[in-house]
């Protein structure tokens, strides 16, 4: 029974997908029938681009949403310490968050050429404004009585810091590093579809579609879902499942 | 131990209540327990002499020197404990010791006698949410007296833990004074509570506070609740007559019928 709560909208999904591109309901040339997609998913497996792309994708992520991550979380608690100050920043913080990354990749061509610089460029802007938000919404939460209470047993700065500061914000931060990694993995996709001259599965995707070849298309799209998947279920649920031991 | 002294000390807020002006002496090494009606700015006396705010006239000594802001001499144990959730017992009463950088060795010894004292070392490792009231409390207090403070600072500790292990709570702390000797201020809503642990027993005013009464409690250590059942009726008495005696408190409570009976700002 759990099986089937959890998969059976896939199934569905699959079962209309075959019946729609195996009838000639939607011609194959739109819709290629799943076989046909699975085929065109195991010539790149077998051929190695796949695996290239996506390695090269990975790679820029990881450094990417790592750098945004430290940044984020040191830029946060930084204007957390300056309370007063941060009303500055938070509102220019929320609307370069509300724009989409796509409108950065030209001026980081511009500034870094058609390289992996250029697509981490993208990757940090809001990775890292998403990152020092929720640090600065956790430790904005924290109760000013948990605080007093360090400060009575002898804490002052960086100790203080470590030890209540980060561990009482860190439900937030968890979510907000969650949230970083959503960012950045749709700026590395809008970087790798413009940037010409990088391999990766954003690349990938728009040499699949200048060849016309739409079951390489979906065949990397359902790499991208699957590599999604994969980062979700095997780092942040485990994280988040350890963080919840330490909180209240 | 040090002494405290209140100098015509004041608090008051925009929204209302406060404190003072306030006026008390407290010698070194002695147990006072502070009494006083609801919202009379009991637990602002903790905050001011244990720095976490200052007054707005007045003065607040200790030791002879001036209180600024808080300081590892002056530990305060919270009404709830205020302990560290993502630390383990013996991790919070530690944390003090951690945060003075004491050799690891020092620390260790320093938490193991302590959680033998407050009978703690079953539970050392476990998180302050898998406690009991009690035990909470028995941690906060240690992870106070762990940095053997010259004046300590209770504010309310027990108002949590039911009647039994109250009483057993309040030995326990006798006992712990008994051995440390700190300066203790305790602020409590239990007049046997407050008469069982202090020298002496000051009775606030309603608010703002101020000191309306003190009664000495010259009954011999380990007392019973029994054996200060006489000066506990004087206290409790007193206290009557600062919630009820006063023409004001009518006036007050009608304001607030008042209040409430005005129309929503939305509505």
């Amino acid at each position: 029974m759990k099986v089937l709560r959890e998969l059976w909208f896939i199934v569905l999904v699959l079962i209309l997908w075959a019946s729609a591109s195996g009838t000639g309901l939607v011609p194959t040339k739109i819709l290629p029938s799943p076989l046909v997609t699975f085929e065109a998913l195991r010539t790149q497996v077998l051929n190695g681009s796949i695996e290239a792309a996506l390695a090269a994708s990975a790679a820029r992520l990881v450094i990417g949403y790592l750098i945004a991550c430290a940044l984020g979380l040191s830029f946060g608690l930084l204007l957390s310490l300056t309370k007063d100050w941060a009303v500055g920043v938070q509102p220019v913080f929320i609307s370069l968050l509300s724009m989409p990354s796509v409108t950065f990749v030209p001026l980081m061509l511009v500034w870094f050429g058609p390289t992996d610089k250029c697509i981490i460029g993208t990757i940090l802007i809001h990775a890292t404004i998403s990152m020092a938000l929720a640090t600065v919404d956790g430790a904005a939460a924290i109760r000013s009585r948990t605080v007093q209470a360090a400060r009575v047993l002898g804490a002052r700065g960086w100790y203080l810091i470590r030890s209540v500061i980060f561990p009482a914000a860190l439900p937030s931060i968890m979510s907000g590093a969650k949230q970083a990694w959503a960012y950045a993995f749709r700026a590395l996709l809008s970087g790798e579809l413009l940037v010409v001259g990088t391999i990766g599965l954003g690349r990938s995707l728009q040499q699949a579609q200048a060849a016309a070849d739409v079951p390489s298309m979906i065949a990397v799209l359902l790499v991208v879902a699957l590599f999604s998947q994969a980062v979700d279920a095997l780092v942040f649920r485990r994280i988040e499942a350890k963080a919840m031991l330490g909180a209240h | 131990m040090d002494a405290i002294e209140l100098a015509g000390a004041v608090r008051t807020f925009a929204g209302g209540g406060g404190i003072g002006p306030l006026d008390l002496s407290i010698g070194a090494g002695e147990f006072v327990s502070v009494v006083g009606p609801s919202g009379c700015g009991k637990s602002l006396l903790i905050d001011l002499i244990g720095g976490l705010l200052q007054c707005d006239a007045g003065a607040v000594r200790v030791g002879g020197t001036a209180v600024r802001g808080p300081s590892v001499d002056r530990q305060i144990v919270f009404q709830d404990g205020e302990l560290f959730p993502w630390l383990t017992v013996e991790e919070n009463i530690a944390y003090g010791l951690r945060a003075r950088a004491e050799s690891p060795a020092a620390i260790a010894s320093a938490v193991e006698t302590l959680l033998r004292i407050v009978r703690l070392e079953r539970v050392a490792h476990l998180y302050p949410r898998e406690l009991s009231n009690s035990m909470r409390q028995r941690t906060a207090i240690a992870r106070a007296l762990v940095l053997r403070p010259p004046v300590l600072l209770l504010d309310d500790p027990f108002a949590a833990l039911d009647e039994v292990t109250r009483l057993i709570m309040q030995r326990e702390l006798a006992d712990l004074w008994q051995l440390t000797r700190s300066t203790t201020v305790l602020v409590t809503h239990s007049v046997p509570e407050a008469c069982v642990l202090a020298d002496r027993v000051v009775v606030l005013s309603a608010g703002p506070g101020r000191v309306a009464e003190i009664l000495d409690v010259r009954i011999d250590r380990p007392r019973t609740p029994e054996d200060v059942a006489g000066i506990a009726a004087l206290v409790g008495r007193e206290l009557r007559a600062q919630v009820y005696d006063r023409g004001d408190d009518h006036e007050s409570f009608a304001g607030t019928m008042v209040h409430r009976t005005r129309p929503h700002p939305l509505g």
